[in-house]
């Protein structure tokens, strides 16, 4: 026969299997009496079966899962200990808290005293402190204490990498330190000399590198960071040459704490993000928008124009590059930019630039330019001249990422130096038309197809080729109206009508026979073709002095305008004052 | 080994613990490291048990825990407790309050060579923040 012991343990058993493992709350009475006391009920719970009902109906509410697992049952007398753990997954709502996905599983430890197979009284319950964490709504004192000593560990560790401090990073670190992503750079020794070592060399490849903590989260022994990286890369980085450019990335480190230090970490950072930004792999840059790209050049124009020089900070790359002229030299950065706009307008205060012509494809725009004021104090060592002034250029501009990058520019440098009174001439290029003051530009042309537009490119590409390379003038007529005006600058003048140009090209190609014109880039828009090319020519007759045999090379920007096949415009501007400087006419010697 | 034998290890434990709070002699009752099933699930040495009762003794430094029940089967022995005191230190990052509380505890231990080899605890926590007026 069971003793009163071994019945007491299978009916709680019984109880427990049966009743509560199937989410059984309307039995509670077969198991606690009306008279049953809890005395560990929660303040505001009732006693007997209510009570046990209102308990597990919370839990029956708050996890479909959630299971009690009986793993030792202790008798004496008329009562049973039970331990136990209650463990199911928080997918509804629990105490208030609505589902959060979150497994949980606490112990429940209980005394009951058995009359009859009934629950008489009880005592014991389970962690609802601990439950609460489990589920997130508490947090543990251990969790804040570790908030604020993680985040001055986190802090000793940027500080150290900010002041190339390896002190610092030997503080944070402990010396048996595992990187679990180290394989990223081998050769590192194991432990906080391998983070010492990986921030010497990241110290080499971005000597002026400053990390940034932009979050920061603490959970059990563990703090996640995000750091955003800045740095130049004046040093080789994985092998590749440095660029000098300005890196920024992002970085995300989980950091695992034990005694005070970081014991391992998991780590990754934006190494596409920098080889891209080195030029190293192909960056997916989102596709051009040529018509965005042509506002921000005229706002460029526009805010220069009210003395705003600082704006290309706004709408220019700090890599910015510029293929200039003799004038205006290839030059990186903004500040050589801003320094030359600033002493132009120092010296021209009633400067205006217009923009005669604008034009966009891909990821460039071409803009033709007009600048007109008066020379009222000294520039380039020229005194005051009280003269007003007005010169051409052409600029080609870049755009990555919504900014200008990259310029090709050429300003008619010969007509400025003749307006100064260096060079004898004098006369502008072109009378300057009084400007309005703000940038002048067409409308955007009507979508032409790109097979038209490539079309306009060939015509272009056969003016160059087949009539002033081969000097096949004959062909002229077919690509080039009658009344074509050319819109040149001050060397090469501005011929009118196609026969004029027709016999100057066959008069300068028979002076110079070793001469022609590379088309390094066509791009097309509209009725407008833009060329940046290169003109080469051997010195073998007298021009601009005697002839010297020198190989003269020189760089040019032209924008033509078409229309029904035919070329009815060209504006030009060429390197003129580099040909200069090859002949030994400039800078001028003192 | 009986069962009687680890009930008045189990009193030995409550004696040394909350009446003459001489900590030193647990080893005496109990393996190093313990395994404590509500601290992290794998043994831990006693220095961390006797740790977390010095700082619940300063949290109260008062607390008295009678003894309402001392239980058993086979080698397992039940500690059934009233726990006491005024709330006179810091206690989970909250500063005294002065306040009393009376609360219920269960210490569950199981013997192995008549040595406290595995330990269970519940205190009612949650009554004990109620009373306390603690978050």
């Amino acid at each position: 026969m069971a003793t009163l012991q071994e019945t007491n343990k299978a009916r709680v058993r019984d109880y427990i299997e049966n009743i509560i493992n199937n989410h059984i709350s309307t039995r509670f009475g077969e198991y606690v009496p009306p008279n049953g006391i809890d005395h560990s009920a929660p303040a505001g719970m009732p006693q007997g079966p209510a009570g046990t009902q209102m308990f597990f109906s919370m839990f029956f509410e708050g996890s479909s899962d959630v299971h009690n697992t009986i793993h030792e049952m202790i008798a004496e007398g008329d009562k049973v200990t039970i331990i136990s753990t209650i463990a199911g997954t928080h997918d509804g709502n629990l105490m208030g808290l609505p589902g959060t996905g979150k497994k949980f599983s606490v112990l429940l430890l209980e005394t009951v005293r058995m009359e009859n197979g009934m629950y008489a009284e009880r005592w014991g319950g389970l962690d609802i402190v601990t439950l609460m964490m489990q589920l997130g709504a508490m947090q543990t004192e251990d969790a804040k204490a570790n908030v604020e000593l993680y985040t001055q560990l986190v802090n000793t560790y940027i500080d150290g990498v900010n002041e190339h401090d390896p002190s610092k990073l030997r503080q944070a670190f402990a010396v048996d330190f595992v990187d679990h992503n180290n394989a990223q750079v081998t050769g590192l020794p194991p432990g906080a000399e391998g983070v010492v070592a990986a921030h010497d060399q990241l110290d080499d490849s971005f000597p002026d590198i400053n990390f940034t903590v932009e979050d920061l989260g603490v959970e059990g022994d563990r703090v996640a960071i995000r750091v955003r990286a800045t740095g130049t890369n004046t040093g080789s980085f994985y092998g590749f040459p440095p660029t000098d450019k300005h890196i920024e990335w992002t970085a995300h480190r989980i950091l695992r704490v034990a005694n005070g230090q970081f014991i391992e970490a998991w780590n990754e950072f934006d190494q596409v993000g920098i080889l891209m930004q080195m030029g190293i792999i192909p960056s997916f840059t989102p596709p051009p928008n040529p018509e965005a790209n042509k506002a921000i050049v005229l706002r460029l124009y526009e805010e220069e124009n009210k003395g705003n020089v600082d704006i290309v900070d706004e709408l220019m790359s700090p890599d910015f590059v510029i293929h200039g002229d003799a004038l205006n030299p290839y030059q990186k950065g903004l500040e050589p930019l801003k320094l030359a706009a600033r002493a132009v307008q120092d010296a021209f205060p009633d400067l205006v630039v217009t923009v005669e012509d604008i034009m966009a494809y891909g990821d460039k725009v071409v803009a033709r330019l007009r600048w007109t004021g008066t020379h009222t104090k000294p520039f380039m060592g020229m005194p005051a001249s009280g003269r007003k002034m007005s010169w051409t250029a052409i600029g080609t501009n870049r755009f990555e990422n919504g900014k200008i990058v990259e310029r090709w520019f050429n300003s008619d440098t010969f007509s400025l130096l003749q307006q100064f009174g260096i060079i004898p001439g004098g006369a502008p290029a072109e009378a300057a038309a009084p400007s309005a003051g703000l940038p002048v530009a067409e409308p955007p042309s009507a979508q032409v197809s790109d097979s038209q537009l490539d079309a306009n490119k060939r015509i272009v590409q056969r003016f160059y080729n087949s009539i002033f390379n081969a000097v096949h003038v004959d062909e002229l007529k077919e690509i080039m109206v009658d009344e074509f005006q050319d819109h040149g600058e001050a060397l090469f003048g501005s011929p009118h009508g196609r026969e004029t140009l027709g016999g100057g090209i066959v008069g300068f190609r028979g002076m110079f026979p070793e001469s022609g014109v590379s088309i390094e880039e066509m791009i097309a828009e509209g009725d407008m073709v833009g060329v940046r090319g290169v003109m080469h020519l051997k010195h073998d007759a007298p021009w601009l002095g005697e002839a010297t045999g020198k190989m003269l090379t020189w760089n040019g920007l032209s924008m033509f305008r078409i229309k029904d096949g035919k070329i009815t415009d060209r504006y030009f501007n060429s390197d003129s004052l580099y040909i200069l400087e090859q002949l030994g006419y400039w800078p001028l010697k003192k | 080994m009986s069962l009687d034998a680890n009930k008045e290890a189990v009193r030995q434990f409550h004696r040394a613990v909350f009446v003459e709070r001489q900590m030193d002699t647990l080893p005496s009752l109990m393996i190093d490291p313990l395994h404590d099933v509500n601290a992290s699930g794998v043994p831990e040495p006693l220095d961390h048990l006797k740790g977390t009762l010095q700082t619940i003794f300063g949290a109260f430094p008062d607390l008295k825990a009678a003894v309402d029940d001392v239980m058993g089967e086979g080698e397992i022995v039940t500690l059934r407790l009233t726990l006491t005191g005024t709330h006179g230190g810091n206690f989970m990052g909250a500063a005294p309050t002065g306040k009393p509380f009376s609360v219920s505890a269960i210490h569950i231990f199981r013997f192995a060579d008549s040595k406290i080899v595995e330990r269970w605890e519940w205190v009612d926590r949650l009554g004990l923040r109620a009373q306390l007026g603690i978050q």
